[in-house]
């Protein structure tokens, strides 16, 4: 207990005040109803983000603000000044990981996109981030090179080599690069269960059940995804399933996939599941055309659920540190989505449902 | 001392006067509007509330007034309602119609955004042949690296001379470097150096021109830094040109500053005028409304309304405590602290802490004193003391669009001049004994080289010291809790509460024995006599707080109300002995932090000496004045810091506690003042 208290004492009071400064619920209502993507950027100025401002008024490039948000959630992680305990570090090095495997993939699409679909990729190249967070990477190599042996050459030596390397000849047969992609993502998962296993009891508890709950959830999002908009039989789509997920196991998956109408069902395994969400579960999405932002969503609403509940709990563990990333990351995750409404001039209650 | 008193006046006028009469009261910006609807009268009914009508209408306003003001804050302007408007002059606005000005203004900075981003794309083009140059070169014979993972394309040859701008003009939108490598016979030598993807673009534009490709390893040759030198003036031309456009951007708001600011006004007048209006209840031919006022300006309020209606308006004021009796039940009364403005940040204090029920003491004026007094022992020192004031004084003039700031700046001028007097009392400069103190010398107490002839010689004689001024703060809390409980007629509290009479007595009984003993060497206590008349009287006494709860609210006495009686007794008993006992020698804190500072100073001082040592080098005296400074800066932030804190905790928990109950509604009129940023 002594112990518990020493470790997370300081960051505990380091990370409650963070928190207080997160942006409110009422903050993104009024800035989804901005009439104008200028308009919208400066509501930003008194806030922590008062640098997007600046970079938003040197360039005009909404993508180099995207750019400057993704680089902020991948330093989550590897924040020094947060001066994380020694006991969490594995973990907030898996965490930090899974930004560099976001890069990689990104570089992988550029490269697929440029050397085999014969796409343009101009200007995606200039906002891929070039900050090594845990091993140098050689994403301009990555995207330059012509063929799939060579993007193999070019990953020798880094620990996302073996996984690339075993799924690109899949790639390289099936015309995608979704089998990398997706191998990429449980091998993300897999670190961090590893990590979180590391840890002390009660903080292996709460940490392996949060991991536990996004996989659950990122789990449910593929099934959903391929099946209503790729039609993939759940045979195939069961090799990609990510392992060690909480709550909902093989066979629930299985009845979401084959349920009809899917969304009905998804709601009575999410009841069954996590039945401190129950409440959350609203009729919008009894419908089978829920649109997958609709789905993010909720599925977000289930992870902030749990957030709260360990925000509300023992404060000295590794709980508070990871309700802390997991709020940073959805508001930076909710800047992103607002903005780009703005962009596109979305209306304000539309873009208030998704955000 | 006390909360301002306050009126409740009930008005009625004629319906064409509604307009004046909200521009009068706006103008006079000393009305707190309140709902008649609680006069269940059927008078009333024939009046209708018209706030819901006004909602939407306030609603855009707002909506506006918000969006000016986000552009108004990109140029770092705030505005402000100017002293001089008159509301009646200020016309209405035409929401539809500024809104499609703002809406131009935006499309106006969108417009330049967008150009921004082309360039902002052209100089990523730049920087990425930059970025592939400095990686694999452009060195055309000595570079030996692989260039198969580069995306970049190295073209050499010779182009007639007439034809470069040519060049220029008709391939300027794609990004392309070109290094003039040397000119013979009417052809410019050139390295071309461009992004692969646009190959083939740049092929055909240059077959049209006359270019002539040359072998590689040709005459003339160049190196990375000539092409980087040509990339590099080609994107200083190109963020030069993004720093005009940001400065455009600028230049949109800037230049329309005036007509942002008047609308901004002519949108917050309407917006408060509205905020009147959705208090009036109408009828057809009359206007009914309520408000609070503070009493001192009853002659104001009835002078403009008389005035401005050409006496058709009736007015009747009610003191509080008539609408108590009116609406049969205790009225929320708001509350007004009528502090002069020096005392701000004071005032800022207390009402972080909770706004006083009306008719109350306002501690503002002794909170004063005592954070000061508090603030000044535990950080004792002129030249600390002017720092911490000069601070406050940089702070005020840079932040004074900041109210908030503005406070705080004005506070460390408070505690920066607090030590100054403390710090002549004791005779301390940066640490230094180097004046004579007033009072006692409180680095020679506490480092062992007191004067003998010093009243207040060791560190008990410090810690008494801090333990009568908690005494005195404690007894005035009490004093002022008796006030308002008599102000407020709560007979039953000022006897029983804690901090009542029987309170009070028990503490001062206490506070007598403790003083007795520690008057007799700790061994011996007063007589009998006096220990039951100042300790067992007040607590026995206290027992009948239960029965008389029990008789004055009609209860009845069982088994169980009994036992809880005794129970609570024997609580309340330990609470107040504990209590008491806990808050006094809270104080002795006072003393522990001017203790730390001294001894703090002292610390480094022996450093210092000891860096210099007997025989010191210039360089060793030189490092003991920088210790000596750098140990008065941290003590300056440190120990600044906690006394600052400290005091406010003793004031918040110790003395506030004892009569401030926080739970009074500030006054809040609908004024031009009115500070909404």
């Amino acid at each position: 207990m002594i112990s518990e208290t020493y470790t997370y004492a300081e960051i505990n009071a380091k990370l409650r005040a963070r928190i207080s400064r997160v942006l409110t619920e009422d903050f993104f209502i009024h800035l989804s109803q901005s009439r104008s993507l200028t308009e919208m950027l400066n509501s930003f100025r008194n806030t922590d983000y008062s640098e997007i401002v600046e970079i938003y008024e040197r360039t005009g490039d909404l993508s180099m603000v995207e750019l400057h948000l993704f680089m902020l959630e991948s330093s989550l992680f590897s924040d020094a000044t947060l001066r994380l305990p020694g006991i969490v570090l594995p973990l907030a090095r898996a965490y930090a990981a899974g930004y560099e495997i976001e890069n990689l993939k990104n570089a992988l699409y550029l490269f697929f996109d440029h050397q085999i679909r014969k796409r343009q990729i101009d200007n995606a190249v200039h906002y891929l981030m070039r900050k090594t967070i845990c091993c140098p990477i050689p994403f301009d190599a990555i995207i330059a090179s012509s063929t799939y042996e060579e993007v193999a050459g070019h990953l020798a030596g880094t620990p996302y080599a073996d996984v690339v390397n075993q799924y690109l000849p899949e790639a390289q047969s099936t015309y995608s690069l979704f089998p990398v992609s997706s191998a990429l993502d449980r091998y993300y998962y897999a670190q961090l269960i590893t990590a979180a296993r590391s840890l002390e009891k009660r903080d292996r508890t709460i940490a392996l059940r949060l991991i536990g709950i996004e996989i659950d959830l990122q789990n449910i999002s593929w099934i959903i995804r391929f099946r209503v908009f790729y039609s993939m039989p759940f045979e195939r789509i069961s090799n990609y399933i990510i392992p060690d997920g909480y709550a909902v196991k093989f066979t629930s998956l299985q009845e979401i996939y084959h349920a009809k109408p899917m969304m009905a069902n998804l709601q009575t395994v999410l009841r069954k599941t996590y039945p401190g969400i129950a409440m959350l579960l609203t009729a919008e999405i009894d419908q089978e055309q829920a649109g997958p932002a609709l789905l993010e969503q909720l599925l977000d609403r289930i992870i902030l659920h749990e957030v709260d509940r360990i925000l509300s709990g023992y404060p000295f563990t590794i709980g508070i540190l990871l309700a802390y990333f997991i709020l940073k990351r959805h508001e930076i995750r909710r800047i992103r989505t607002v903005l780009n409404a703005g962009n596109y001039s979305i209306n304000p209650e539309r873009t208030a449902k998704y955000i | 001392m006390f909360t301002e008193p306050m009126l409740r006046f009930f008005a009625i006028v004629m319906e064409r006067d509604g307009e004046k009469v909200s521009e009068t009261l706006l103008g006079t910006g000393t009305v707190q509007f309140i709902s008649i609807d609680a006069l269940d009268t059927k008078a009333i009914d024939l009046y209708h509330d018209n706030a819901a009508s006004l909602t939407t209408t306030s609603t855009r306003l707002a909506e506006l007034r918000k969006r000016i003001e986000n552009f108004l804050d990109s140029a770092a302007i705030v505005p402000r309602i100017p002293s001089t408007t008159d509301p009646a002059k200020i016309g209405s606005c035409d929401i539809p119609k500024e809104n499609r000005f703002i809406d131009s203004l935006a499309a106006s900075l969108q417009e330049i955004r967008e150009k921004q981003r082309l360039l902002q794309n052209e100089i990523l083009r730049y920087e990425e042949i930059k970025h592939h140059i400095d990686r694999y070169g452009s060195d055309n014979y000595s570079t030996t690296i692989d260039r198969n993972y580069s995306y970049i394309s190295l073209k050499q040859g010779m182009l007639p001379s007439d034809a470069e701008p040519l060049l220029k003009t008709q391939i300027h939108t794609i990004p392309l470097v070109p290094v003039l490598l040397g000119e013979k016979d009417g052809y410019r030598h050139m390295l071309l150096v461009f992004m692969k993807r646009d190959s083939s673009r740049i092929e055909s534009v240059l077959s049209t021109l006359g270019w002539q490709d040359r072998e590689t390893g040709s005459a003339y040759a160049t190196s990375n830094n000539d092409t980087i030198a040509a990339i590099d003036e080609k994107l200083d031309t190109l963020r030069g040109q993004q720093r005009e456009f940001q400065h455009a951007g600028q230049a949109v708001i800037t230049d329309r500053k005036d007509i942002l600011l008047d609308t901004w006004v002519r949108i917050r007048v309407n917006e408060l005028l509205l905020n009147v209006r959705s208090a009036f209840n109408r009828s057809d031919r009359t206007i009914l409304f309520s408000g609070w006022l503070p009493s001192a300006q009853r002659r104001l309020i009835y002078d403009s309304l008389q005035k401005v209606t050409a006496g058709r308006c009736h007015i009747e004021w009610f003191a509080p405590g008539a609408i108590s009796d009116l609406l049969e039940e205790p009225v929320k009364v708001p509350v007004k602290l009528n502090n002069p403005k020096f005392l701000a940040p004071f005032q800022m204090l207390v009402t972080n802490f909770g706004i006083p029920e009306y008719g109350t003491i306002d501690p503002t004026p002794f909170l004063v004193i005592t954070y000061l007094t508090m603030f000044g022992l535990m950080f004792a020192d002129i030249g600390h003391g002017l720092m911490v004031a000069l601070a406050g004084i940089a702070g005020g003039m840079l932040l004074k669009d900041k109210p908030t700031y503005r406070k705080l700046s004005a506070l460390l001028v408070w505690c920066g001049g607090a030590s100054i007097i403390t710090g002549f009392l004791f005779g301390s400069f940066f640490g230094y004994n180097i004046i004579k103190p007033l009072w006692f010398d409180f680095h020679g107490v506490v480092t062992n080289n007191a004067h003998s002839s010093s009243k207040i010689a060791s560190i008990f004689d410090i810690l008494g010291i801090t333990v009568r001024f908690g005494i005195t703060v404690i007894s005035c809390g009490l004093l002022f809790n008796w006030i308002n409980l008599i102000r407020k007629r709560e007979w039953f509290e000022l006897v029983f509460e804690k901090g009542g009479f029987l309170g009070g007595w028990m503490y001062w009984g206490g506070i007598y024995c403790g003083w007795y003993m520690v008057g007799h060497g700790y061994n011996e206590l007063p007589s009998p006599g006096t220990l039951v008349v100042l300790v067992v009287v007040p607590a026995v006494c206290l027992f009948f707080k239960g029965p008389i709860h029990i008789i004055k609210h009609h209860s009845r006495f069982t088994i169980t109300s009994v036992i809880q009686m005794v129970m609570e007794w024997v609580v309340e008993l330990l609470e107040i002995f504990s209590g008491y006992l806990s808050n006094t020698l809270s104080f002795m804190r006072v003393a522990g932090l001017g203790i730390a500072h001294v001894s703090l100073m002292a610390s480094f001082f022996t450093m210092a000496a000891m860096m210099k040592g007997d025989n010191p080098s210039t360089l060793q005296s030189i490092g003991a004045v920088l210790l000596i400074i750098a140990g008065n800066a941290l003590v300056i932030g440190l120990e600044g810091l906690s006394a600052g804190i400290q005091a406010l905790r003793l004031n918040y928990y110790e003395f506030f506690t004892k009569f401030f109950l926080g739970t009074g509604k500030l006054f809040n009129p609908v004024s031009l003042r009115d500070n909404i940023i």
